[in-house]
């Protein structure tokens, strides 16, 4: 874990309101896929933003954000050659056993930036496909992925790409086919990943989720994005930015959590 | 005044940034503010601990506590309303996972304690000094059990009855008492948390405030913290300085040096970061090497000289 001010290297505009974003690295540490930083965009704003890491070289880190409110508006007029505070890598990314020899992901929105960063990681070593869901086909980002053996899936909520509808109905008809992952890895709007959870149940596979919530530190110091989950009998609580933010979907009380699902709602 | 406190550091034979809060000496006036350091362990990888006077441990209670349902965080402008519900490990835990590697990194260590009957805290203070804790910080933004629920520090007389009891319980210690700002005269808490036998206290905890989320309906109750309360805290420390004699750890809203200069001059022998280390963990360096740069400035062989520089009016002895 470092704190740096880093040069970002590139600014793109991607479509309606999301962008790409380019840092150096200079993290003694490397990200794994799944992992965070907390970016500091303005003194005048108060507290660090939490961002998933989307590709990480050796040189640099991309970030794929979507403008919400007054941070994320503050980054999109950065330019290339300024430089921002920076600090990762933060929380657990998702577990990767190399037993394991295929692996279903299943991105809803701007929930594929975490999601493309394991990608990368896992066309090398196994068998992936890739479910991807947006609103329309101007929010689909297939630029942004990688070259490489692995099958694609879309869905748009409108139908202008792929098939017509939720990216969760793909994956269920998928898995009526009888075709069955190992393991399945889900980052998305909250009612997407209770969707993907609730399918990892009937279909009895593992289902990773990446959870966002609001953080005032993301170092496990203030307790605020603590969350409740199953485990074994009991129920244990656990900071998403130390513990997480990748958890077992069916440890998760999704309905204690309902207050977050309509934050993310309000996206 | 100025001279007596001259005299005072010279007999204290305390050099540059060192300060006392009451028996505790500390290497630098910089003190972790209780529940924003976690339990004080969690940073070694981040950063370096040295520029770090004290570090007042997360709240504890004799047994754990759950804490609040989410939402506990809001953003407001310059600040941060939490309502985490004092979550904490619990006595036992923190005695045995907590405690001893916190007293490897060097820093002194405070322990902030809470609890919701006077036996609840005497309990824990006992317990304490039988591990030797040096120093204590009592939470008394709790509410009585036997007090119709009444907040203890909103009273003189219950902040006097809980004050005195734990002063019995953990004996030749320094016993700090952290005031809230939730109250129409902080001063009066102060005296009677003096008269009680405190060492020392810790000024301000959270300004009780609300956020109203319409997008989702819902409204989120708790404390505001960050540069939105820092006149508040310097409110506070500058009346309380006045009415007391004890030396007063002052925060509230500090994310520069400059913040920390002014708490000194009004009257904070030390000062608190909280929830400024969540934006800057750079901070503490930094407030460290402002405070180098105004002795630099002034002259001054020591950090003491400038507490209460701009609140000479004669305190009462
Ligand atoms: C682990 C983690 C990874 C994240 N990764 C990405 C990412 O890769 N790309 C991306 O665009 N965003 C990501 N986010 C969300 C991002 O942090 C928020 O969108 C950002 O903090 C909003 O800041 P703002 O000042 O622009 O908006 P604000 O004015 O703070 O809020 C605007 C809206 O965003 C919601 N919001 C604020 N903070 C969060 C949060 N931490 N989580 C969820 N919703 C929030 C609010 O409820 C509100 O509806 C991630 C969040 C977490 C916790
Ligand atoms: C997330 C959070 C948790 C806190 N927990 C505690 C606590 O357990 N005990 C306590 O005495 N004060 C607690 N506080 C109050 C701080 O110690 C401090 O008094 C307050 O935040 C004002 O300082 P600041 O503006 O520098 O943050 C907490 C504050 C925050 C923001
Ligand atoms: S955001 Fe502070 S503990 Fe997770």
């Amino acid at each position: 874990m470092e704190i740096l001010s880093l040069k970002i290297l590139r600014m793109q505009s991607l479509g309606p309101d999301h962008y790409w974003m380019e840092l150096e690295n200079r993290f003694k540490k490397a990200f794994s896929p799944g992992q965070f930083l907390t970016l500091r965009p303005s003194p005048h704003i108060f507290l660090r933003r939490p961002f998933s890491v989307a590709s990480a070289s050796k040189t640099s880190l991309g970030i794929l954000f979507r403008k919400v409110g007054a941070a994320t508006t503050i980054l999109t007029e950065k330019n290339p050659g300024q430089e921002i505070s920076a600090l990762g890598p933060l929380g657990r990314g998702f577990p990767i056993d190399p037993e394991i020899k295929q692996s279903w992901l299943v991105a809803g929105g701007t929930g594929v930036a975490p999601l493309l960063f394991l990608l990368e990681r896992l066309m090398k070593i196994q068998k992936v496909s890739f479910f991807y869901g947006a609103g329309c086909q101007p929010l689909l980002f297939r630029d942004l992925f990688p070259q490489g053996k692995y099958r694609l899936f879309l869905a748009t909520d409108d139908g202008s790409c792929g098939i017509a509808g939720p990216v969760t109905a793909l994956v269920e008809k998928q898995l009526q086919s009888g075709e069955k992952p190992e393991v399945i890895y889900s980052s998305g709007p909250l009612p997407m990943l209770q969707a993907m959870n609730t399918l990892g149940l009937k279909y009895k596979i593992p289902v990773y989720v990446s959870l966002e919530i609001r953080m005032a530190c993301g170092l496990g110091l203030c307790l605020g994005c603590v969350i409740p989950l199953h485990q074994g009998s009991s129920i244990i609580l656990k900071r998403v930015c130390h513990d997480g933010p990748i958890f077992l979907a069916r440890e998760v009380l999704w309905k204690e959590i309902t207050t977050f699902t309509r934050i993310s709602n309000g996206l | 005044m100025a001279y007596s406190r001259i005299k005072k550091a010279a007999r204290d034979k305390l050099t540059s940034l060192e300060v006392k809060i009451g028996p505790l000496r500390l290497s630098t006036p910089v003190v972790m503010a209780s529940g924003t350091f976690g339990y004080g362990l969690e940073m070694k990888n981040l950063i370096n601990y040295r520029p770090i006077g004290a570090i007042v441990t997360k709240t504890i209670s004799r047994y754990s506590w759950p804490g609040n349902p989410q939402p506990r965080l809001w953003e407001t402008p310059s600040g941060l309303i939490n309502s985490i519900g004092l979550q904490n490990v619990g006595l036992d835990v923190f005695l045995r996972q907590k405690l001893p590697r916190l007293r490897r990194l060097g820093p002194k260590i405070i322990v902030s304690i809470a609890g919701f009957t006077s036996e609840e805290v005497c309990c824990l203070a006992r317990e304490l000094l039988a591990h030797r804790v040096e120093a204590l910080e009592m939470n008394i933004s709790c509410p009585n059990l036997k007090s119709k629920n009444k907040v203890v520090a909103t009273s003189p007389r219950l902040t006097y009855n809980l004050v005195s009891q734990v002063r019995k319980a953990f004996p030749g210690r320094c016993l700090l008492v952290k005031l809230s700002p939730n109250v129409t005269d902080t001063p009066s808490v102060a005296k009677a948390a003096e008269d009680a036998g405190a060492d020392g206290l810790t000024l301000i905890n959270t300004v009780k405030a609300l956020a109203v989320d319409l997008h989702n309906q819902q409204v989120i109750s708790g404390g505001l913290s960050g540069p939105a309360i820092k006149p508040v805290g310097l409110r506070t420390v500058y009346e309380v300085y006045r009415k007391v004699n004890l030396p007063l750890i002052g925060l509230g809203g500090i994310t520069c040096g400059k913040d920390a200069l002014e708490y000194i001059s009004v009257g904070a022998s030390a000062v608190g970061i909280g929830s400024g280390f969540f934006s800057n963990p750079l901070l503490p360096q930094e407030v460290v090497n402002a405070l180098l740069g105004q002795l630099k400035k002034t002259g001054l062989p020591s950090i003491t000289y400038l507490i209460g520089r701009l609140n000479e009016k004669k305190r009462p002895s």
